[in-house]
């Protein structure tokens, strides 16, 4: 209701500024016939299916078929067809729509977001069609735009005063394939949301709005108001709310006349800042203060370019030249006011990461401006310098309507999202899962551990995770019983401290077959993910502090973890550096990953030497077991005789396969030192699920190779039972009996 | 009497020297602008006579102008780059100011 009463004050602005310019109106004019103004937010969300029905005779009460959530609309028309042409599964979609109120830019832009990381963006240039309908070509595309092949988009609106039955029917064609139809509900006249915090140094006052008459030299149509920063970024289309912790920074012993560095100042904003969470949100601080370092000519600076996360916040410095009036004006205490005003617009627009008005087009080794724009040295925008127009800072104030270029409102209003937003950056960095698509009440949740006290490790110590998934909602859950351990239903990304945030590719992708598990309330289910080397190369190979976070995709939601932070400890001296030149390749990373390797020599000579030189340190728990698996079992290794090495086919060359004998002797000391000796720090290193994977492995192969396990039928009974909920001593002691009765018998060939 | 010379606009990596009747005023192997403020650095000079030669130097760019200024009041020099690589002379009796 309140949203609608504020379009409804907005409506009779405009019609007062479009009746009588210039000329404060004595009562309001209602414009007849009344005018439905359709610009904003329109969302859809998807309709989520129901899950896999549990198999199997169990008693589990019927898992009830989702409500779509407010604000999605089901519709009639070819529903969600888009997910055939997006491989990747539609979860959301928006649309802004800027055809009237404050300055409309004629544009519509889209939004459509799929599993984690998947989206794509268009924007449209639209003209009238017809009452409340538009239509238009697509101009601009982000994202995974592959699937998107759409070229013209046609908007129709339902005009209503009730907002909550406003509705957009967005029909999107050409590119060779078929309508893609979806209606939209109205959410909000404005496109996007942001907080500001104004916060003042000690003895500074912040000028957060003026009246736009205060000052004479003016446009003879500016309506006398008083205008608020807040008032002036809603025009834009925000909605705009603070964060109701505006405060006092105090400076303490740098006495009052204390200059600020952008150090300083980023300092200021993480102590101060009440929403600072060093990521990229729609947050902004504005900090108040008398001076920068650099001096009185410098009147403001968006200061934060400083960490990973830039355009946070932003300074006016009042006692700068912005506080002096030209020599001679009629009112220079308006003046100063006026100027501190437009400063903090200005500044503030560069945390929406505006450019200057002269500053579009630049040299390529500036970066890449988001679409090709013209200087606009002369426009009466925020975003100019007044004084740098023709005619000075007289001319700019005589002819300014305190708002932005159009080029800047559609930057601002239809830009992809991560080009606009505070804190943002490219994809992927530091930021990964904020399109994540996760439920307010999830019924899952994923947890990041390490079987150690103190994630520290070892340098060369490869990094095993152990993912638990715990179904914390009040009913049973069916779920794919590999869930954790098939990657493509997850992302995963790794952020070394000051450094791009990367992607985990792991070598291989595993088909399974398809079974479910039943996973009880309060349950959970687990695997281990070894993280440190994937089709990306080592992600985690230097010293240094590490955050890693994954994403679980479900049928209806994304199951987000929190951030697990490692550290990996400096080598221990040179001769840990100096193997670090040949552990850190892909052919030892992909011997650690798939659990050895027959054929991958020179990585197997550098595990060797790794198990010799520090068969103290973890990484040697890691090469022993690599090493070990290939020995212990006959190996099909494909010969290629003279042409190994040659990128020819197999039939080509005379390759055939060949039979590697088994070297079991070795491959039970490999195995031995590794998982029985010390148990404690092989668990921790190896982890868990991993370890007992091992274990598993080894007595395979002692029973395989003659190992005799004495037992009676209902022992062996027992023993898989045990062995099935992981008990690692019943384990241990089968394998310890197992090397018993080889001692027994003759030597096993090697 | 005061000579400004502001180094503003277009620079990236720059090696830049500025002389002032052959005499070296500024002299820095790395100068870029920060796109923020339209600034990239200034000194300020006390000179003696008026007018004065000033040369600037791109030697990266294989860029050298000069341009004869009279200082008989304080005087401020801006020069940016264009897109083009040419340098663009601001000359002012008020001093610069960034936002």
């Amino acid at each position: 209701m309140k949203e609608h009463d504020h379009i409804d004050q907005e409506s009779l602005a405009e019609a007062s500024e479009a009746a009588r310019p210039g000329i404060e109106p004595l009562l309001p004019i209602i414009p007849w016939p009344p005018r439905i103004r359709v610009s904003g937010l329109y969302v859809a969300s998807r309709i989520v299916t129901p899950p896999i029905p549990a198999p199997g005779p169990l008693p589990i009460q019927p898992v009830p078929i989702p409500q779509p959530l407010p604000g999605m609309v089901p519709t009639s028309a070819a529903p969600w067809q888009i997910e055939e042409l997006l491989p990747w599964g539609l979860l959301r979609e928006e649309l802004r729509l800027d055809v009237d109120g404050r300055y409309p830019q004629m544009m519509a832009s889209g939004t459509l977001y799929g599993v984690l990381a998947k989206r794509v963006h268009w924007i449209a240039r639209l003209t009238a069609s017809g009452p409340n309908a538009w239509t238009g070509s697509i101009w601009f595309k982000d994202g995974d735009v592959a699937g998107f092949p759409y070229t013209t988009v046609d908007i129709t609106t339902t005009a209503t005063f009730l907002s909550s039955q406003r509705r957009a029917v967005v029909r999107l064609s050409g590119g060779g394939t078929s309508v893609r139809t979806r209606t939209l509900a109205f959410k909000s006249p404005y496109f996007r949301s942001v907080e500001f915090e104004f916060d003042c140094a000690t003895a500074v006052t912040a000028t957060t709005k003026i009246g736009t008459h205060d000052h004479p030299n003016r446009p003879a149509t500016l309506p006398n108001e008083t205008l608020s920063i807040e008032e002036v970024y809603r025009r834009v289309g925000f909605d705009v709310r603070k964060s109701g912790s505006d405060t006092i920074v105090p400076i303490g012993d740098a006495g009052t006349n204390a200059r600020w560095s952008d150090n300083e100042m980023h300092d200021a904003m993480q102590v101060y800042w009440s929403r600072f969470a060093g990521k990229a949100q729609w947050s902004l601080w504005v900090f108040f203060a008398k001076l920068h370092e650099q001096g009185t000519n410098l009147g403001g600076i968006m200061f934060d370019d400083i960490g990973p996360n830039h355009r946070q916040g932003t300074a006016i410095f009042n006692d700068s030249f912005i506080s002096t009036a030209p020599t001679g004006d009629a009112k220079p205490v308006a003046w100063v006011e006026r100027m501190r005003f437009w400063t903090a617009c200005h500044e503030m627009g560069h945390a929406f990461n505006l450019a200057h008005s002269w500053q579009k087009q630049h040299p390529p080794d500036w970066g890449t401006p988001w679409i090709p724009l013209a200087n606009e040295p002369e426009a009466r925008s925020f975003m100019n310098y007044p004084y740098n127009v023709s005619g000075g800072q007289t001319a700019f104030f005589s002819d300014f309507g305190y708002r932005f270029s159009d080029n800047e409102l559609v930057f601002m209003r239809h830009a992809p999202e991560r080009f606009v937003q505070m804190g943002n950056a490219d994809w992927f960095d530091h930021h990964g899962f904020e399109q994540a698509s996760s439920s307010p009440e999830p019924s899952l949740k994923l947890n990041l551990r390490v079987e150690r006290a103190q994630a520290t490790y070892q340098f060369l110590e490869p990094v095993v995770l152990e993912l638990q998934l715990t179904n914390i909602g009040p009913r049973p859950l069916v779920l794919e019983k590999e869930l954790l351990s098939m990657a493509d239903h997850m992302t995963v990304i790794v952020k070394k401290r000051d450094k791009p945030a990367r992607q985990y590719l792991p070598f291989a992708r595993y088909c399974h077959n398809m079974q479910a598990q039943v996973v009880m309330p309060g349950e959970f289910v687990t695997d281990s993910l070894f993280i440190s080397v994937g089709r990306n190369g080592w992600d985690i190979a230097e010293p240094g502090y590490y955050t890693i976070q994954i994403a679980l995709h479900m049928e209806t939601e994304d199951i987000v973890s929190d951030a697990l932070t490692i550290r990996v400890a400096p080598p221990r001296g040179y001769d840990e550096e100096f193997v670090a030149q040949d552990f850190f390749s892909d052919e030892v990373g992909r011997i650690l990953n798939f659990d050895g390797s027959a054929v991958l020599r020179g990585g197997n000579d550098t595990l060797r030497e790794v198990s010799d030189r520090f068969g103290d340190r973890a990484v040697a728990y890691h090469a022993r077991v690599a090493l070990a698996a290939p020995l212990a079992k006959d190996y099909k290794v494909l010969d290629m005789g003279d042409r190994m090495g040659e990128m020819a086919s197999a039939k080509e060359a005379g390759g055939r396969l060949r039979r590697a004998a088994p070297h079991i002797e070795e491959a039970r000391q490999l195995y031995t030192s590794a998982l029985l000796e010390k148990k404690d720090q092989a668990i921790a290193t190896l982890g868990r699920t991993d370890y007992e994977y091992y274990l598993g492995r080894f007595r395979a192969a002692l029973v395989e190779h003659g190992a005799v396990l004495k037992k009676e039928p209902r022992d062996v009974r027992r023993d898989a039972k045990r062995e099935k909920i992981g008990d690692v001593e019943h384990t241990m002691r089968v394998i310890k009996e197992a090397l018993s009765s080889l001692k027994e018998q003759e030597p096993v060939p090697r | 009497m005061l000579l400004h010379i502001a180094l503003q606009e277009g620079f990236h990596h720059d090696e830049v020297r500025v002389l002032v009747d052959a005499r070296e005023a500024l002299a820095n192997g790395d100068v870029t602008t920060r796109r923020q403020t339209g600034y990239a650095g200034s000194v300020d000079l006390d000179v003696t006579r008026s007018p004065v030669m000033v040369e600037v130097v791109l030697s990266k760019r294989g860029v050298t102008q000069r341009k004869s200024v009279s200082v008989d009041r304080p005087t401020y020099v801006g020069l940016s780059l264009t897109m083009e690589g040419e340098v663009v002379w601001k000359l002012s009796h008020e001093p610069f100011g960034y936002l």
